[in-house]
């Protein structure tokens, strides 16, 4: 049992309380207008201290600064770290709780390609948290290691999953003020947003377009503002904790069958479909991500976990026609290549691998990266 | 026993957001640059129903139907042959509006419950419907104002708009306090002009309620909340936080949501009551209730328990009115019998409080500082354990959680989760014996340091704030 969190901190605003109930105007009426200049100088002096501090470090126990923490320590563990290739896995929740990046470093090593394996990914984000958490990642690099990460042979593998182009509003609103949005909405990365959701207006001019404008100024301004930094009331420095990039999942959710779902699968695979490619965000976000880190990457490729999702696999399958020219896509997987993968104990739901299916989705990812990869790895 | 609490608020114009503070900059220097309140009631008239329609334009009209009831009816109450009748029929409907959109299911749902236990089989179901948000509060405005034209205390209001202004005025709309006719409608009377320190008082209380709501209070609710929600699953003293932190969190929300209401009036020029004065330093439960809620405790004074009798005949009439009064009360903070039973349980504690006060050993006693700190005590006790109902989710969980009180003093002191005493304690500590004490007689006079003080504290207050959506606790009454 830990000892509850010393959050001596909220004496902090109590003090500003205090002064708040204490002070009075003065013996001549208040001006306005001293007021408002009083307030605009002290605010723009902390939006140009606060322009100095990165996120992780006001946002120290956040999900991504305390993962990219893990991922910094594991890739420099290695003094020779640089003379071996990197291999960036950018995900999800499907990644996070069905691939062991560790697994996938002994496995890649007995095939003859090792490797360190970096697994960005967490539940529930979007294209613009992935790119908050490789900048994030890379700006927590010593200058020496980004240095060294620039000339090591680095592999990009971004999971496919309609994060990029569908219902982008949605995404946003899912995690809408919370600590998250807050996080990844920097002004930079906002605008990003925008720029792809612009794409989308100019498809679908029926997609609201005042709510997505307000959503994403809005969580600028909180970032800015480093709204929520110090909620906890605890003290911030040193106390970024590092937090592995698996969470392997126990059980079974209780409202999946299996039975059900493999059923309704295999009809979906035996039909012929007719979608359209991905729509234009598609593109814009492939160009944010390549502009982010192509000074880093020697080689693109997508994956589609195995899921037993028809929408999914869909996806998958329209992604990979859109992809970019010389990017692999790995899956979607069906038919007998899903087969060893069919067991009802491997799958958490439709798309989670469970702890125990995590080792073989993980198998099958590392011998379809290896397939993928060009001949020579040496840096 | 009792359901899910409907988000009733999830698209409401909150103080504490951007669209709030994009409203306030565009009306606020718009309402001071128009020549005169000629123009300027009529944009407040506008911007109560554009505040009120940000979270649902339909009840737009509900607002406009209840200042036309009103309008119309206090008309026939001053010139009206039966003015009586009409004060009823006006009453009745503003009454029958409230019925209907929050008591409605309340009522079938209990009527079907209690024929199920008599071996019935209704068949009636839940009606689909949206309870508008501050509904509560308006109305009791309304009726405030119908019966004060009828008793004649204040006069007929000849002009819709100004009607409108005061009923649907919209730093108070949607959670108080309520405003009495008399308090407000003479102020519409008198020129506004801009008083910077009015103004700047007007900014100082925003802050302070800001802190209350945004700092103290949000950052409670989720310790809070986690543990009302399953209190079986964790051990007396974290129950024991929870029931504390509640105990803060509920008075930093609501008096936080009220500080904020009457500084934002001080920036248009217009003072509201408080509604709150330091609660937690009452000695006795008379007077927790007349530092509680202060607009509402005297509302349910002078349009029920007055109307009810009073103390004006033998005592078990008193008693009896007291209970009626607080068994309506709390009926009023919502349609669920948690309410009902915190409501009788202070009109319990006021009959008790009045039968002490009517002994001669509470002569003998009063101001002895020892009987002082013992009726301080139990008061505040009597408030702790009264909220216990209002929070949880069912008679079954209150039960759970008095059961898991009663072991404190039996079981290890340890909690099963970690818990910001600190948050819970400090907070409240400053407001009730610092702010609420020796603090009310401290006052630094200077413009340039209360235009730093208010900076600083704004900018203190974003960084500590909640990060996440957390809509005011009454709202949805």
């Amino acid at each position: 049992m830990k000892p509850p969190p010393p959050d001596i901190l909220v004496i902090v605003p109590v003090l500003a309380l205090l002064a708040l109930t204490a002070i009075r105007p003065g013996t001549r009426p208040p001006r306005v207008g001293a007021a408002f200049a009083v307030v605009a100088a002290i605010f723009g002096g902390f939006l140009a201290l606060r322009s100095a501090i990165p996120d992780e470090r006001l946002w120290p126990d956040s999900e991504v600064a305390r993962r990219t923490a893990w991922l910094h320590k594991h890739l420099t563990k290695k003094k020779d770290w640089h003379t071996r290739p990197v291999v960036f896995l950018v995900g999800s929740s499907a990644t996070n709780y069905g691939i062991d990046p560790e697994l996938m470093e002994r496995q890649l090593e007995e095939k003859g390609r090792p490797a360190t394996v970096l697994s960005f990914c967490m539940p529930g984000d979007n294209h613009h948290e992935r790119i908050y958490m490789l900048e994030t990642f890379l700006r927590g690099l010593k200058p020496e290691d980004r240095t060294r990460l620039a000339r090591a042979r680095v592999y990009f593998f971004g999971e496919v999953f309609d994060s990029y182009d569908r219902n982008p509003l949605y995404r946003m609103e899912k995690d809408a003020a919370t600590e998250r949005a807050v996080l990844f909405l920097h002004p930079a990365n906002a605008l990003r947003a925008w720029n792809a959701y612009e794409k989308l207006l100019a498809q679908d001019p029926s997609a609201p377009r005042a709510r997505m404008a307000w959503l994403l100024a809005e969580h600028a301004l909180m970032n800015r503002f480093a709204v929520g930094a110090f909620s906890s009331m605890r003290p911030h420095p040193a106390r970024r904790k590092r937090t592995p990039p698996f969470f392997p999942l126990g059980g079974t959710k209780t409202t999946f069958q299996f039975d059900e779902a493999l059923e309704a699968f295999q009809t979906f695979a035996a039909t012929e479909t007719n979608d359209p490619v991905p729509p234009p965000p598609l593109q814009v976000c492939l160009e944010h991500l390549q502009a982010l880190i192509s000074p880093y990457v020697d080689h693109y490729g997508f994956y589609c976990l195995p899921t037993l999702e028809a929408s999914r696999a869909t996806y998958g399958g329209r992604f990979a026609q859109a992809a970019p020219g010389g990017a692999a896509v790995i899956g979607p997987v069906l038919g007998e290549h899903l087969q060893p993968l069919l067991k009802a104990e491997y799958w958490f739901d439709g798309v989670h691998p469970t702890g125990t299916g995590a080792p073989h989705f993980t198998t099958w990812l590392a011998g379809e990266i290896v397939s993928t990869l060009p001949s020579s790895s040496t840096p | 026993m009792v359901g899910p609490r409907p988000d009733l608020s999830a698209r409401a114009v909150i103080f504490t957001t951007l669209p709030f503070l994009v409203f306030l900059g565009l009306v606020l220097p718009l309402y001071w640059l128009l020549p005169s309140d000629r123009w300027r009631l009529p944009l407040l008239f506008v911007a109560n129903f554009v505040f009120y329609g940000w979270w649902d334009w339909r009840f737009t009209g509900l607002l406009l139907l209840v200042v036309a009831v009103c309008f119309f009816g206090a008309h026939g109450i001053a010139k009206g042959r039966n003015p009586k009748r009409i004060l009823y029929l006006c009453c009745g409907l503003q009454l029958a509006l409230l019925g209907y959109f929050k008591y409605a299911n309340f009522f079938m749902d209990s009527a079907r419950r209690a024929a199920a236990s008599l071996g019935l089989e209704p068949t009636w179901t839940a009606l689909h419907i949206i309870l508008p948000v501050g509904i509560s509060f308006y109305i009791f405005q309304a009726i405030s104002y119908l019966v004060s034209v009828y008793r004649g205390t204040v006069t007929r209001e000849g002009s819709f708009v100004k009607l409108g202004v005061y009923l649907g005025f919209f730093p108070h709309l949607v959670a108080g306090p309520i405003i009495h006719a008399g308090t407000f409608l003479p102020q519409l009377e008198t020129k506004r002009r801009f008083d910077s320190t009015v103004f700047m008082e007007g900014w100082r209380k925003f802050a302070i309620g800001f802190f209350y709501k945004s700092v103290f209070a949000d950052n409670l609710a989720g310790p809070v909340d986690a543990i009302f929600a399953n209190p079986s699953a964790h051990t007396p003293l974290s129950v024991f936080g929870g029931c504390l932190g509640f105990y803060g969190q509920i008075y930093f929300d609501f008096a936080g949501y009220s500080l904020m209401a009457i500084g934002v009036a001080n920036l248009f020029g217009y003072f509201l009551p408080d509604n709150f004065n330091h609660p937690y330093r009452a000695s006795s439960v008379v007077e927790f209730w007349r530092r509680w809620h202060i607009s509402l405790s005297t509302w349910l004074r002078d349009y029920l328990y007055i109307p009810l009798g009073g103390n004006r005949g033998p005592k078990w009439m008193t008693y009896r009115n007291l209970f009626i009064t607080m068994f309506l009360g709390g009926l009023w903070h919502g349609a669920n019998w948690n309410f009902v039973l915190w409501g009788s349980l202070h009109g319990l504690a006021l009959s008790v409080n009045h039968a002490w006060n009517g002994t001669a050993a509470a002569a003998r006693l009063a101001g002895h500082r020892g009987f002082l700190v013992v009726a301080f005590l139990a008061t505040q006790a009597v408030v702790f354990l009264c909220w216990i109902p209002f929070r949880s989710q069912s008679f079954a969980d209150t039960g759970i959680i008095l059961s898991k009180l009663a072991e404190l003093t039996s079981t290890v002191w340890q909690a099963s989760q970690p818990f910001p005493w600190l948050l819970a304690i400090i907070p409240l500590l400053a407001d009730t014996w610092v702010v609420g004490g020796a603090g009310q007689r401290w006052a630094v006079r200077s413009n340039a340091l209360l235009y730093t003080v208010l900076a600083a504290a704004f900018l203190i207050g974003l960084l500590f704030m909640h990060i996440g959506f957390a809509p005011f606790i009454y709202f949805q009454f």
